[in-house]
């Protein structure tokens, strides 16, 4: 191997070992390429700008003379900006050092002396591809006009149009569309070509020397692809009969094409419509600090619907397979998507490591539920899930899959019945706090690090005075739950004190001390 | 031990459910199921069961059936659960009627069918979950009712005459001395009505008022036995 040959590959090699230029390289490359990502959005609405403004700059200076420094923000600062981009996309688009390092691994294991040549040029020549991808193209195209002695070539402003295909998701949508509907639209197009060329033949041999603005076959085919469009400008008209009958058969053909082209792409549109709703719910709920996944859109969820509008406000999906349940659902105007919970995918696809999920499994039966469970601790035990159990029988499995809470309806109806009949007045008590009445709401506050309550005892503060009980307090270290906490107790950072008060109460300390509830 | 009888209907999921709970609280009951579906509960309740035809009252007339009974109608079925609420209501004007519902909308015709109480299966479940969400913490207390071995328990405490309680005020008592915590109490002189300690009413507590706590069973039996008064 040649020694030059021999440095770049050690050096790849090092940069491969690197954990500090792998992350950023793969945090580099998940901004830049993954739609979720929030910076992303940034950075293309950031380029966005920057594109239009640069060529309304540039339409002004068409005209009118404009100042020497937005001449030079729009030729010279955006196309460095866009000569970054281009840099930082060739740069990410594949991973040479990846290659390198597998080549060293694959001599270790078989012991042989690695061959880093043929990977390096293989390597390489992948990059290289990169430059004639055509995005890649119109992003070079974008930042030519920065070179003085190519700006007689203003043609290239339109690259910069063209540049905001990679940053519109609107666009990129449409074109994905038209690619599914290949086979048809190329059909339809090799049909006018067809047409035209037929039409403009007909046309140049029946009016040769009759027609005084068909001089040659341009000309022919130039009128009957402006025929065929139903566009009819009007300067190339036949003047024989002849030509006149060949003008009604390219018209009709021409409105034909047209209304089976434009069914083509609203047919097209119409059946991918969903499909988009669905990923643009999926992706403005992933975006959210905490949200709610409620896989099944049964009885129990649409109850759970009407409490959450009523009292709470979390930011949630529904998520259920049954296409006629989702379409109740959107219908009664929730957020719902039609996909199976229990795919690992599909909630792989609602999971941001940043945010604050729960799931809550409430399908009507306990084997999609405890499937449900399974798949989000799959995808990051992080994850809180809340499931709801059919039967008291299945309550351990659910716990054994990982589920944070289990919720038995008919065991917790019997026990309010049960309640009710044995213990009229305790029935009383549980209902009203359940049912999050003003007089008996309970809350959790969360002691943080800014809190006047870091270091006081519980005595010297007013709950007293503020008729707040101090139901139990959780330690901010070990998380162990003491109730009813002695009035000496020491209050520390990290700790949650359940009170149980008024609303006016609570919400009046909360305002006061600047405190937070724990799920805030 | 709760000494009213109790007549449960139907032997479903909810009814099942039921009749474990029941029995966990050594509550007298007998389950009833209809003459034609549900046979093998017999065998499995025996001397505790009844059958019933919802087309015949003459099966339901034959019930042992004093001022004090109370039925509760869970059967699967709303349509026959709302029909069996209305022939009760009519055979037995007086009694406390219980039913369950899965719906807002079944609860209000099982309201006008003349039910006392209707436990909404889903709404409740609902609620919890809410709460989970809302205060996590909190709500593995208030699951001390559905769990009768939790830790922490709701106990309401009738206060009898001979109470040492009797003619104090509700702050110049020590709960703190049982380590319970007090939650409110139903006033006799009140019209009955659960008052909160949140309120910050200082009620005198009188005999036949019924005080909820909320401690671990020890301290609240302790409490009872010191300071109810006679055999709570």
């Amino acid at each position: 191997m040649p020694k030059s040959y021999n440095i770049i590959a050690l050096f790849l090699l090092f940069l491969a070992k690197n954990k500090r230029y792998t992350t950023f390289k793969a945090q580099i490359r998940e901004i830049f390429t993954n739609p979720k990502n929030i910076y992303k959005n940034y950075i293309d609405w950031t380029i966005i700008f920057f594109i239009v403004s640069s060529i309304a700059i540039m339409m002004y200076e068409v005209k009118y003379p404009v100042s020497p420094w937005l001449d030079f923000y729009a030729i010279y600062f955006t196309s460095i900006v866009f000569a970054i981009e281009y840099l930082i996309k060739f740069w990410i688009y594949n991973d040479i050092h990846k290659e390198i390092l597998k080549e060293e691994q694959r001599a270790t294991f078989l012991k042989i002396k690695p061959r880093y040549t043929p990977v390096l040029i293989r390597a390489f020549f992948k990059k290289i591809s990169y430059i004639f991808t055509p995005f890649a193209i119109i992003d070079l195209l974008a930042i030519l006009p920065m070179y003085r002695e190519l700006r007689f070539l203003k043609i290239f402003i339109l690259f910069r149009f063209l540049k905001i295909f990679q940053h519109s998701r609107n666009i990129h949508h449409f074109l994905e569309v038209l690619s599914e509907r290949k086979f048809e639209l190329i059909t339809l197009l090799f049909i006018l070509i067809f047409v035209v060329f037929v039409g403009g033949i007909a046309i140049y041999v029946l009016e040769d020397h009759l027609n005084s603005k068909i001089n040659d076959l341009f000309d022919a085919l130039y009128w009957s692809f402006i025929t065929i469009t139903t566009v009819g400008f009007g300067d190339i008209v036949p003047v024989t009969t002849a030509g006149r009958v060949v003008s009604f058969i390219i018209i009709l053909i021409g409105i034909t094409m047209l209304s089976f082209a434009t069914s083509v792409i609203v047919s097209a549109f119409s059946e991918k419509l969903n499909e988009l709703k669905e990923e643009r719910l999926a992706e403005e709920i992933v975006t959210k600090e905490k949200f709610l996944i409620l896989c099944g859109y049964s009885h129990i969820t649409k109850v759970f619907l009407r409490l959450v509008q009523e009292k709470e406000k979390y930011d949630y999906i529904i998520l259920d397979k049954d296409e006629a349940k989702v379409q109740e659902a959107l219908n009664d105007g929730h957020n719902a998507i039609c996909d199976d919970a229990s795919r690992y995918e599909v909630l792989k696809r609602f999971y941001s490591p940043n945010a604050d999920i729960t799931i809550l499994a409430l399908t009507s039966s306990d084997v999609e539920n405890i499937y449900i469970t399974l798949n989000a601790k799959a995808v990051s035990k992080d994850i809180k899930v809340i499931a709801r159990a059919n039967s008291k029988k299945v309550f351990n499995r659910y716990k054994k899959v990982g589920a944070d809470r289990v919720v038995l309806p008919n065991d917790i109806a019997s026990a309010m019945l049960v309640a009710s009949i044995a213990y009229p007045t305790t029935y009383k008590a549980i209902n009203a706090i359940l049912n999050f009445k003003e007089v008996a709401t309970i809350d959790e506050v969360y002691i943080d690090n800014q809190s006047e309550f870091v270091g006081k005892t519980i005595q010297s503060i007013p709950f007293e005075k503020l008729k707040i009980t101090v139901v139990g307090v959780q330690n901010g270290i070990d998380g162990v739950f003491k109730f009813n906490p002695k009035k000496e107790y020491l209050l520390k950072e990290g700790d949650v004190l359940v009170v149980l008060g008024h609303k006016i109460s609570i919400e009046y300390l909360k305002e006061h001390f600047n405190l937070i509830g724990s799920y805030s | 031990m709760f000494s009213k009888r109790v007549y449960v209907f139907g032997y479903g999921k909810f009814g099942q459910a039921l009749s474990t709970m029941l029995n966990e609280y050594r509550i007298n009951f007998f389950i009833g199921s209809n003459c034609q579906k549900e046979q093998s509960i017999l065998k499995e309740f025996r001397e505790n069961s009844f059958c019933f035809d919802l087309e015949d009252e003459k099966s339901l007339e034959n019930l042992e059936v004093d001022e004090n009974t109370i039925f509760v109608c869970a059967m699967d079925n709303n349509h026959e659960n709302l029909f069996l609420a209305l022939t009760l209501r009519e055979l037995f004007p007086k009694n406390y009627i219980l039913a369950i519902s899965d719906s807002i909308y079944l609860t209000n015709k099982l309201k006008m069918a003349g039910v006392n109480r209707v436990i909404d299966i889903y709404s409740i479940s609902g609620n919890i979950m809410l709460n989970i969400l809302k205060n996590p913490i909190a709500t593995r207390f208030l699951q001390g009712f559905i769990n009768k071995e939790h830790d922490i328990i709701f106990k309401e405490v009738k206060i009898l005459k001979d109470s040492p309680l009797v003619g104090k005020k509700i702050n110049e008592i020590d709960f703190d001395e049982y380590d319970i915590i007090f939650i409110g109490m139903i006033d006799e002189a009140n019209g009955n009505q659960f008052i909160f300690r949140t309120t910050g009413a200082n009620f005198e507590v009188n005999s036949g008022d019924v005080l909820v706590f909320l401690g671990r069973e020890q301290n609240l039996f302790k409490f009872q036995l010191e300071c109810a008064g006679g055999k709570n």
